[in-house]
């Protein structure tokens, strides 16, 4: 697992692609990683689609959208996606089995901000199955925890006007048996 | 090293540690992991706020939920309210498709995939493909279903199986 720019994978001869967040970080990536992000892809195509005649092409690709921090998270999960995938071509349990392992690691050094962010930037990206896997991760994260937790979890104030909150409760009592421990 | 900052960063996340981070980061050996190397670098950012995540996103993770807990995140606000009303009143359609080139594994992957969100679809559509027998297709998807949706009877499940040996 390479940092960006520095130490390019010495196996690897495929092209590098240039990606510019919006605090003016530049990140050279791979195509291989750069393709997984589809509002990359969509870009290099049309760029590509442009300059078939001139024969010159933009490497550089600009996500005005993408603070450099959330990327540089992407770009390490999207990388370690696709070792995980090659490593197991032929096996799709074990490739399971690897990626979860990979996964678990991966969320003890995310905070519950983190998710919102890196939720934003794979949304952004068009990153599905890093969507899926952050959207999964806070799912698991409020799941069985009380309304209070979740607030607090996210930041969130309660909205309703007074006595709504209380008839919602009411209607769904039965849910909030045997929730967790806050 | 660079664990332990990322444990303290952790307390006291709103706190600044990007100078020491990096610091200690250009010294620490090639043992920590890439990730790890990435946090120690951030600088001043505003994190972004839950309040970001649209309705979309916000019915991507709650679709996820079991059904208690998807019932008391209807209380949490009325975005959330409202998402969660609108997730139970769309007439839900899952579709998947298999290339699969075994049977049995194509029909796993394609039931796996429509019935893979805790609140079940209304309507499946699930493709596997072609060059299989008809009658052991046939078979192994009635079995599939009886064994997977017992207490399921309002799902409707059409297989597509593309071109059959005879």
């Amino acid at each position: 697992m390479s940092n960006q720019s520095e130490s390019p994978n010495p196996t690897s001869s495929s092209n590098k692609i240039t990606l510019k967040t919006s605090d003016n970080e530049v990140f050279e990536v791979e195509e291989a990683v750069a393709m997984k992000f589809c509002t990359v892809k969509q870009y290099f195509d049309d760029e590509n689609n442009n300059n078939v005649t001139s024969g010159t092409s933009t490497t550089l690709i600009p996500l005005p959208n993408v603070e450099s921090h959330p990327l540089a998270i992407l770009i390490t999960y999207c990388k370690k996606h696709l070792e995980i995938k090659a490593n197991n071509a032929d096996n799709k349990k074990e490739m399971e089995i690897d990626m979860e392992h990979y996964e678990r690691e991966f969320l003890k050094n995310v905070m519950p901000q983190e998710l919102t962010e890196l939720i934003l930037a794979a949304n952004y990206l068009n990153f599905k199955e890093a969507l899926d896997f952050f959207c999964r991760a806070v799912a698991s994260a409020i799941q069985n925890k009380s309304v209070e937790y979740v607030r607090k979890f996210f930041g969130l104030e309660s909205d309703f006007k007074p006595g709504e909150e209380e008839k919602l409760r009411e209607e769904f009592a039965w849910s909030f048996e045997g929730v967790d421990e806050d | 090293m660079a664990e332990v900052i990322i444990r303290i960063r952790h307390h006291l996340h709103h706190i600044e540690f990007s100078q020491e981070a990096e610091t200690s980061c250009s010294s620490s050996s090639s043992s920590s992991s890439s990730l790890s190397k990435l946090r120690m670098t951030k600088t001043h950012r505003t994190t972004p706020r839950f309040e970001e995540i649209n309705a979309d996103l916000l019915q991507n993770i709650l679709e996820r939920l079991p059904v208690p807990s998807f019932a008391s995140a209807t209380c949490v606000s009325k975005l959330w309210n409202r998402v969660c009303n609108r997730i139970l009143s769309r007439p839900k359609l899952a579709s998947a498709l298999s290339l699969n080139p075994s049977l049995h594994m194509a029909v796993e992957e394609v039931f796996d995939k429509v019935l893979s969100k805790p609140i079940r679809p209304h309507f499946a559509l699930a493709s596997i493909g072609s060059g299989f027998s008809l009658i052991d297709a046939f078979r192994l998807v009635v079995w599939t279903i009886l064994l997977r949706m017992f207490f399921v009877f309002e799902v409707e499940v059409i297989v597509v199986l593309g071109g059959f040996k005879a």
